[in-house]
């Protein structure tokens, strides 16, 4: 018996140390963003991995022996800070960029990087969707792909996965190598996944497919053990406005991210199956207080939205 | 007594007879005859078409089992043909899930882009289309050609838009309606595709000009029949309107953190003539603009 309560202890003490991650703060904006938070920051994860927050937005840095890859420009008043700092970090050249998405409040900027010769890679549908509407501040990919992409720049690595539609329908989830951290723009942000989502209206979001999304994701995590995911967002702690920088979590941030979507949707299935009419759906659930307790930062107003999303998508399939 | 045991009976033959000749579902669909070919069919919220021929129908959009029964009944009445081909419209469940009804192994075309959606049998009641198309496919029923036209991602990714070529009628399953250009019915806009939707009228507006039609058709069974093209390019102004307005609101400081907007303090003149005006729908769909203006999707 003791000898199993000495064997829990261990265990529990070792799933604390997966969760704990040093970060060395590199560089810091002297302008204030929110409080004592910074415009922006650069923060090394390891001897090969930075992350790079410029406003609410966060991007990752992988520097190996043959160059650096750069993730998600951002903005271009954002890429050029990053070139900048990056230049004071490593003199090894930028030879990548890669795309996590197509939405251009994540991926515009890259021109700077482009001048000096990098590469850009994303997924195949991204392309698509810059052609049907494209922006001058956002570079095409020089090469795409369709299920998974592998770029080496040495000793270190980032791997890119496509695990079908899910916000946006080109979204991949980055693993970077040999660090083993994921990353999921606009999803699985640290402290919590079962955090108020920013976007309740889930705009070009393909729901039908979120869930086994994020399993995948599961699924890549565990098979690589994965030590953790870096957020593409500021985050909050149990209060909306109780901003944290939110730039590493444990892996089970992915897990509650898919809880949350599934606790919705079965919610909101439960209504339904009970009688409730669509149009109905959003203020029963409200004013039966369901998910109240269970979503962190749960608000009224948002949650109207995504409850009428989400019956939108259980009427229709999309 | 006697007279009252009468009616009884009377009423209970009358009840049997009813229920005999018009089934629960029949009390809940009707149809009405645009021509002699086409005949407009719908529920309490949904509306598709028939198009019938020498040769064969085809049926656009089967909304429900319900609905399919009903048909079939209609055209066996009414000595029409049988149903060969049936078009999905797009995608949502709620408009196609009667196929199931028709056991004569019809096609069952909608276009490509669709196909993400069926995948996998997500819907026991919706029949996986036997057709994808890309951009174009035409249907001839002998008295009537239907053009089944793509024309990018608009309400939702794969909405397409039937043309009647000798009847002159466009069928557009969503985004406009007979009654005026309006705003929409759902402010969330869940479906919508703003980054093609520019595109997409004017798609439809350069085939209303160069085949000289006059009248559509839409999928909504509260709008009336018929509406005049005209309420497709005034529609395409309200989206541009919202469009400007998201812009003017970024450019003026007026979206919070949240990406709410403060509409008191922008000029809400030319959006209030629109059908069906309201505040909190015009923030919403504002919202769904701005971040359409952000992330170009």
């Amino acid at each position: 018996m003791i000898k199993k309560i000495l064997v829990l202890v261990l265990i529990s003490l070792q799933v604390g140390c997966s969760s704990n991650h040093d970060l060395i703060q590199v560089s810091e904006s002297d302008r204030p963003l929110f409080g004592k938070i910074k415009f922006w920051e650069i923060e090394q994860l390891s001897d090969r991995l930075y992350a790079f927050r410029y406003t609410f937005y966060r991007n990752i840095i992988l520097i190996g022996d043959d160059g650096i890859i750069v993730t998600d420009p951002l903005t271009p008043e954002a890429a050029a800070i990053l070139n900048e700092e990056l230049k004071k970090i490593s003199d090894k050249p930028i030879k990548y960029v890669a795309y996590s998405h197509s939405h251009w409040d994540h991926v515009s900027g890259g021109q700077i990087f482009k001048d000096q010769g990098a590469s850009f890679v994303a997924h195949q549908q991204c392309l698509q969707n810059w052609l049907d509407n494209p922006s001058k501040k956002v570079v095409k990919p020089d090469q795409v792909f369709e299920n998974e992409y592998r770029i080496d720049v040495g000793n270190s690595a980032l791997e890119m996965y496509y695990f079908g539609p899910s916000h946006d329908n080109c979204r991949v989830v980055f693993l970077t190598q040999p660090d083993r951290y994921i990353f999921i723009a606009d999803d699985a942000n640290p402290p919590n996944g079962m955090n108020m989502i920013y976007g309740a209206g889930l705009a070009d979001t393909y729901i039908f497919n979120l869930v086994p999304f994020f399993k995948q994701a599961e699924s890549l995590a565990r098979k690589n053990r994965a030590r953790g995911v870096i957020g593409s967002h500021m985050s909050f702690e149990n209060e909306p406005m109780n901003l944290v920088a939110g730039t590493i979590g444990p892996t089970r941030v992915i897990k509650q991210q898919r809880k949350f979507y599934e606790l919705v949707i079965k919610e909101v299935q439960k209504a339904i199956d009970q009688g409730i009419s669509p149009e109905l759906v959003p203020d029963y659930l409200i004013k039966k207080g369901v998910l109240r307790a269970r979503i962190i930062g749960f608000d009224e107003e948002k949650m109207k939205i995504l409850y009428r999303r989400i019956t939108n998508y259980l009427v229709t399939g999309e | 007594m006697f007279k009252i045991r009468f009616n009884s009976f009377s009423l209970l033959v009358y009840i049997a007879l009813g229920l005999y000749f018009n089934p629960v579902y029949a009390t809940s669909i009707s149809f009405e005859e645009i021509n002699s070919q086409v005949v407009l069919f719908k529920n309490s919220k949904q509306q598709g078409l028939i198009i019938t021929g020498e040769e064969h129908s085809v049926v656009i959009d089967p909304i429900s089992e319900d609905t399919s029964k009903e048909i079939k009944s209609y055209l066996a009445s009414n000595n029409k043909s049988g149903v060969k081909d049936i078009v999905y419209s797009h995608s949502h469940w709620d408009r196609i899930s009667g196929a199931k009804a028709f056991d004569d192994n019809p096609n069952i075309i909608a276009q490509s882009n669709c196909g993400i959606y069926f995948s996998g049998i997500r819907n026991k009641k919706v029949v996986d289309p036997t057709v994808y198309f890309d951009q174009i496919y035409v249907i001839n029923t002998g008295e009537e050609i239907i053009r089944l036209h793509y024309f990018g991602p608009s309400h939702g990714e794969c909405m397409l838009v039937a043309e009647l070529e000798n009847s002159k009628l466009l069928f557009i399953p969503d985004l406009v309606s007979t009654r005026g250009a309006s705003f929409p019915t759902d402010p969330t806009l869940p479906f919508l595709r703003p980054a093609t939707l520019n595109a997409f009228f004017d798609s439809i507006l350069g085939l209303i000009a160069s085949k000289q039609i006059d009248y559509f058709i839409s999928g909504n069974a509260k709008d009336i029949a018929l509406g005049t093209t005209d309420i497709i390019s005034k529609q395409k102004i309200f989206w541009e309107l919202i469009q400007d307005m998201a812009i003017t609101a970024e450019e003026e400081g007026l979206v919070d953190l949240n990406n709410f907007i403060a509409i008191e303090k922008m000029n809400l003149e030319d959006i209030k003539e629109y059908e069906n005006y309201n505040d909190r729908d015009l923030v919403n769909i504002l919202r769904r603009y701005t971040s359409f203006l952000n992330m170009g999707r």
